[in-house]
């Protein structure tokens, strides 16, 4: 907890003393200086190679700049591995399932990152009006200086698609399998079978609610 | 003078034999092997007036089932394309934030490199497996430093074969075989599991990005591990400015790289199963073309040969006849 302190202490006297030497720092590693790396190395014929950082959607580079004034609305991402269920939406409040508890992000919000834990992910996209609720596995969510937050979630589902009968058999399913392996004792497996356990009843107490 | 166009004739027939791809799969190849030799064989004879009707005709045969073949894959790409592209452009989205938030970093140095070129298991898909050994000849070349140390761990089956025949004391681990079914989130976590066995500083993952149909980015993404990144943060890095939740920073971020791992990993093999189909698709409309070409020069030599033995059996019969009367 100390370090901590003393590590965000350090960080923010760096940040006060001098913003373009971070810069500069930052540009150092980055695509320009690799490539003047990399040529000697290729036979001339051969174009640069390309990075991740030249795909990003126009307009994102700039993100976390902190606008002057705060926004009405949220604009929102919601991304799975397979799927991107939310791109720039725009929103009134998210309500996300931290690993440390529930915490809400309205315009304005303080940047952070947060770990999700198995919960319910509720989007107000007009507040108490327009209500879309998912169900998340696990995953992260960042919320931007700009006002802006990205939910990068493993698995998300509406939670009207989720079904009780099914829940409540893989509940009782894990929780058995959690017995039986408690007593022979494998790590893996009763890991395993706690997040069984964990994922299921998240499910059934977000479908009570 | 029936001799010069027989060898003009098979010299065709090399040619555009070179013009179909160099990677031509073993039932080509065979079909390949089985027409030249017939071919060859009679042109040897010095004395025949002309090329042996027989194997012209299996030769016309044998390209017009390649033909055939090529088309058909090439259909077969052109529809797997279509589905992996729409899976590839919904997992984009997941790295902006990434990007945005700890940065883009290629020329980071450290002490251990991780370089996992990722490839194909199939051949007949044009250059894209040789632009990715390529450009990671060029990143261990890069990083091959002193007191740096480099691995490779090759996904596919192409890279594997081509960075074993001059990188293979680098090669630490292949894996091959991923593409069989769809690729999933799990699976690519498993893989990224594996790869967080070896003890690395940095992954740089390299990949052919889809950009259309026939354009591929070859791309290096970079992949901090949980202390590099930490020692990022430390140096200066945007994440500084983020609040964090939960007591233990240190757990979270070992947490956030492992996860960007796996969803760039995610990203790159998806990207590059997609450059795959739609290189394989241009590779086999271009075979398709040259061997319809060949086809059609080969019909018209077919049938020049014929008519050219058809006229000599009648002036032979007619001047044989001539010389009765007389």
């Amino acid at each position: 907890m100390l370090r901590q302190v003393a590590q965000r202490l350090a960080g923010t006297a760096r940040r006060g003393i001098s913003t373009s030497a971070i810069c500069r720092e930052g540009e150092d590693k980055g695509p320009k200086e690799f490539v003047k790396m990399f040529r000697p190395h290729i036979s001339s014929t051969m174009n640069d190679p390309s990075f991740p950082s030249d795909f990003i959607p126009k307009g994102k580079k700039e993100e976390g700049e902190a606008p002057t004034t705060v926004p009405d609305k949220l604009t929102l991402n919601f991304f799975l591995p397979h799927e991107t269920t939310m791109k720039d939406s725009k929103v009134d409040l998210v309500l996300l399932p931290a690993l440390t508890g529930d915490f809400g992000v309205m315009p304005g919000h303080v940047p952070t990152i947060a770990q999700l834990r198995p919960g319910v992910v509720t989007v107000h996209k007009t507040l108490d009006k327009d209500i879309d609720r998912y169900f998340v596995s696990s995953g992260f969510a960042f919320v931007h200086a700009d006002s802006s937050a990205d939910v990068c979630a493993i698995e998300a589902v509406k939670l009207d698609d989720l079904d009780p009968e099914a829940v409540r058999s893989g509940l009782q399913e894990y929780t058995a399998k959690l017995g039986a392996l408690q007593a022979k004792g494998d790590d893996y497996d009763i890991a395993a079978a706690q997040i069984g356990v964990e994922v299921y009843s998240a499910m059934n107490s977000a479908m009570g609610q | 003078m029936a001799l010069r166009r027989g060898s003009s004739l098979s010299g065709l027939a090399k040619r555009g034999l070179g013009q179909l791809h160099s990677e031509l799969s073993s039932t080509v190849c065979a079909a390949q092997a089985e027409a030249t030799a017939p071919l060859n064989g009679s042109f040897s004879l010095g004395g025949v007036r002309h090329a042996s009707q027989l194997a012209v005709k299996q030769r016309m045969r044998s390209v017009q089932n390649i033909a055939k073949i090529t088309s058909a894959m090439k259909m077969v790409a052109a529809s797997k394309m279509r589905v992996a592209q729409t899976q590839t452009e919904k997992s984009r989205g997941m790295l902006t934030p990434f990007l945005t938030m700890l940065g883009d970093l290629p020329a980071v140095e450290v002490e251990h490199n991780l370089v996992v070129p990722v490839s194909t298991d199939k051949g007949l898909c044009g250059g894209i497996n040789s632009t990715v050994s390529k450009y990671a000849r060029g990143t261990l070349a890069t990083f091959e430093g002193e007191g740096q140390q480099n691995e490779l761990i090759v996904m596919g089956e192409k890279g594997r074969a081509q960075l074993a025949r001059d990188r293979s004391s680098f090669i630490k681990e292949t894996i091959a075989d991923t593409q069989k079914v769809r690729i999933t989130f799990s699976q690519v976590s498993a893989i990224a599991e594996e790869l967080m066995k070896t003890e690395y500083d940095v992954v740089r993952i390299i990949f052919n990005k889809f950009q259309s149909a026939i354009s591929f980015k070859p791309t290096i993404a970079t992949v901090l591990s949980p202390d590099a990144l930490e020692k990022e943060v430390e140096a200066g890095g945007k994440l500084d400015q983020y609040e964090t939740e939960g007591p233990d920073r240190a757990e979270m971020l070992q947490d956030l790289a492992e996860f960007q791992l796996a969803v760039t990993l995610n990203n790159a093999m998806l990207e590059n199963n997609c450059s795959e189909q739609a290189s394989r698709m241009s590779a086999m409309e271009s075979s398709t073309k040259n061997a319809k070409e060949m086809l059609e020069k080969l019909t018209l030599s077919y049938n020049r040969t014929r008519q050219a033995a058809i006229t000599t059996e009648l002036t032979e019969i007619i001047s044989g006849a001539a010389a009765l009367e007389g």
